[in-house]
């Protein structure tokens, strides 16, 4: 045969190879790239959920009330869909199959926002005013009928754990900080108690000042707030600061010998006479120095109750239910779904820290909630099924750092799962955390104002480097939704100021973070009060001192339902 | 005569036909996974800074481990938006949002090389744009294989790349 001939049989062979191949390439090539852009969607999609979640939240003065929260997390799902639909082409109904579940984990429980079963199934009231239907309808027909289905948010959860021991029988809910709430008989009585645990000395009655080796004082503290008022008021008031309390979880702000209350750039008046005489007292109560002491009180209360005697609550308590592999429903004891075992230490154990990450109670606090959230939303997802996509839906594993991030923070977690890519199927998860929120104030979210305008995180190097040398330059402290920017007749202010000019943030750690300092090991539980970093020692007593006084103001001036 | 010299042409044309081609549609299709390799890499690395609001030492490493994996070398450029708003706090009309009102200062990647290996970490806060491009430097079997036939070449020619940017959502400073 001539080489020809032999040239001509081998493109003949080759050629539908390489084309077959530069096709597969390319198509994978196709499938990664629209992963990638379907997961920079997702994200920001999600990221805008927050941003519109933090605006409608951190605005609004009531935004912890739960019927406006329900408002709000609509508000941030519809923000959710709108943002994806802008990038992806698709309307939010034809969206809505592929995503199965949307978390939103608040301080003290979470809402999932999914497809639900929305037919009431009990007994109801025919025209003669009979009950009639009083068996619940299990007619599986109905409950496969996508018609009786629709999009929205399912119950509230709390993150809350049952605990028996001998006759005690007792519900405990936790939240994202160290705040808990014990519903229940313990010790024969029916009790229902709330408030932050803290570190206590079992030897000690009541709070002495002392906490984590710095001194709490006993002292009102001039807490001011610049506001504007706006043009169509009546009575308007001038532009300025006002000194303001916290009286019964809502600001009043102080103008001479009157008091009012501010919404929307509008001052209304306060006039009970017995409403400004709590006031007045109030003025005159340290909030700081209460929380300590109440959270003290509560605390002691705590480990007397559940934490020490012979017999303290331990792992064996826990009473758990857990969903078998048949749908049935158990209840079953010694917390064998969780994944933390406390084994023979006492959980309520409050002579250590609570509020270390390492003390069982806190390792016990997060293995409750991630149960909780776990469940039900591989509930939520495996019975999810859609028209739109053969796909079978599952809850994907979420990663430590997602968890650690959730069980931290007030967190957005959304799916988007059977959307076809080419060669398989979309399938993955976002986490975002919201740390400008009003719903509790975390060990970060505290910003000090020193004297020269700026505000800082409590570990910014500047404040631990020149604070022993310079004892007076914090001025202040707020949390960090104080400092976001408002708006009165699209004009914008900011709360606080220092010599009458916005304060601005510090280039040292808030508009560029070093990390140099660790905000946890370096400042919060560095009881020794010095820091030896480059061969300097800085004493950061004051700042700690500080840190420590606006961190209980502000956790007691937050509103609370239970309280 | 005729026969004689189509028969040397028929040799080079199989040589190529035989040799070559294959080699240079294998080398090509090696590189375009690596491309893959590279732009998913770049992605992971950016999205994962993006969400945490932390750029650490061990996903700096581990990014250039996946990269070096695809057996080239490859020039990494960073880049670092940092949104400052402290232009917008001093007039009252300002909006942190609006665009043209805001500055951001960069830092370039080895400055960020730098502040990595004293800190192990920087902290991004939202509103920051952190960007990503590889390019690889050496030349890849597709890219010789290409220069030797139609005489490409220069310094500036790459075959690879990655590139990913994106504004951090999540605030990293102490977590």
């Amino acid at each position: 045969m001539k080489f020809q001939y032999l040239a001509v049989i081998f493109v003949i062979i080759m050629l539908p190879i390489v084309l077959v191949m530069s096709f597969y390439t390319q198509t994978q090539t196709d499938v990664m790239k629209r992963q990638g852009e379907y997961r920079t969607y997702l994200s920001d999609a999600t990221h805008d959920a927050i941003k519109a979640f933090q605006i409608n939240t951190t605005n609004s003065y009531y935004s912890s009330v739960s019927d406006s929260k329900i408002r709000d997390i609509e508000a941030a799902v519809n923000a959710f869909y709108n943002s994806l639909t802008a990038n992806l082409n698709f309307n939010k109904s034809e969206l809505q199959a592929y995503v199965p579940a949307i978390v939103f984990t608040l301080y003290d429980g979470y809402y999932i926002y999914g497809k639900r079963y929305n037919v009431y199934e009990g007994p109801t009231i025919n025209e003669s005013g009979e009950l009639t239907n009083m068996t619940i309808n299990t007619n599986t027909e109905d409950i496969t009928d996508p018609d009786l289905y629709e999009y929205g948010l399912k119950p509230f959860v709390y993150y809350s754990c049952q605990y028996q021991r001998g006759s005690d029988n007792f519900i405990v809910n936790y939240t994202l900080d160290n705040f808990i709430s014990i519903y229940g008989t313990i010790d024969g009585e029916y009790r229902n108690m709330s408030g932050y645990l803290i570190q206590i000395d079992k030897n000690q009655d009541s709070f002495n000042g002392e906490y984590k080796g710095t001194t709490i004082e006993n002292r009102t503290e001039r807490l001011t707030e610049y506001l504007r008022f706006s043009a169509e008021s009546s009575d308007r008031l001038p532009d300025g600061e006002y000194q303001y309390v916290v009286h019964q979880n809502q600001k009043i702000y102080i103008n001479g010998s009157e008091y009012f209350w501010y919404d929307q750039g509008v001052a209304h008046p306060i006039q009970g006479i017995t409403t400004k005489a709590a006031i007045a007292e109030t003025i005159r109560t340290s909030s700081s120095y209460e929380y300590y002491k109440e959270a003290y009180a509560f605390s002691k209360k705590v480990y007397e109750l559940l934490g020490s005697g012979s017999n303290p609550i331990k792992q064996v308590n826990i009473r758990t239910v857990v969903r078998k592999a048949d749908g049935k429903i158990e209840i079953t004891s010694g917390g064998t779904n969780l994944e933390f075992n406390a084994g023979e230490n006492a959980i309520f154990d409050i002579i250590k820290d609570p509020e270390n990450p390492e003390s069982t109670f806190n390792q016990h606090r997060i293995a409750v909630i991630k149960n909780a959230i776990e469940t039900n939303l591989m509930a939520a997802i495996n019975s999810y099924n859609s028209n739109a996509s053969s796909f079978s839906y599952a809850l994907p594993k979420l990663g430590e750092e997602d968890w650690d991030r959730v069980v931290n923070n007030v967190c957005m977690i959304s799916f988007m799962q059977g959307m076809p890519l080419g060669t398989k199927y979309f399938n993955d998860y976002v986490v975002i955390p919201n740390d400008k929120n009003n719903e509790f104030v975390d060990n970060d979210s505290l910003y000090l104002i020193t004297n020269d305008g700026k505000y800082h995180m409590p570990n910014c190097p500047y404040l631990v480097e020149n604070i022993s040398s310079n004892p007076n330059m914090i001025v202040g402290g707020y949390i960090n939704t104080a400092f976001q920017r408002q708006t009165v007749d699209e004009n914008y202010y900011y709360r606080h100021r220092y010599n009458n000019i916005p304060c601005t943030p510090c280039y040292q750690c808030l508009v560029n973070s070093s990390g140099k300092y660790d905000l946890d090991d370096d400042i919060i539980n560095n009881t020794s009060g010095r820091i030896t970093r480059d061969r300097s020692n800085y004493d950061i007593s004051i700042l700690r001192q500080k840190y420590f006084t606006i961190f209980g103001r502000e956790k007691n001036n937050l509103y609370k339902t239970n309280r | 005569m005729s026969d004689s010299f189509i028969t040397i042409i028929a040799i080079f044309l199989a040589a190529i036909l035989m040799f070559i081609f294959p080699l240079m549609s294998m080398a090509d299709r090696t590189d375009d996974i690596s491309e893959l390799t590279v732009k998913n890499a770049t992605i992971e690395f950016v999205d994962k800074v993006k969400n945490t609001g932390k750029l650490t030492i061990d996903s700096y490493n581990e990014f250039i481990s996946t990269l070096s994996s695809t057996g080239n070398t490859y020039d990494i450029e960073m880049q670092i938006q940092h949104l400052d708003e402290n232009p917008g706090v001093k007039v009252t009309q300002a909006d942190v949002t609006k665009i043209g009102e805001n500055l951001y200062y960069n830092e370039y990647t080895s400055q960020i090389e730098e502040r990595l290996d004293n800190d192990k970490r920087i902290s991004l806060k939202e509103g920051d744009i952190f960007k990503v491009t590889a390019k690889n430097t050496n030349k890849t079997i597709a890219e010789m294989l290409r220069g030797f036939f139609y005489s490409i070449s220069g310094d500036d020619t790459y075959q690879i790349a990655g590139q990913h940017a994106g504004t951090v959502s999540v605030n990293g400073a102490s977590k």
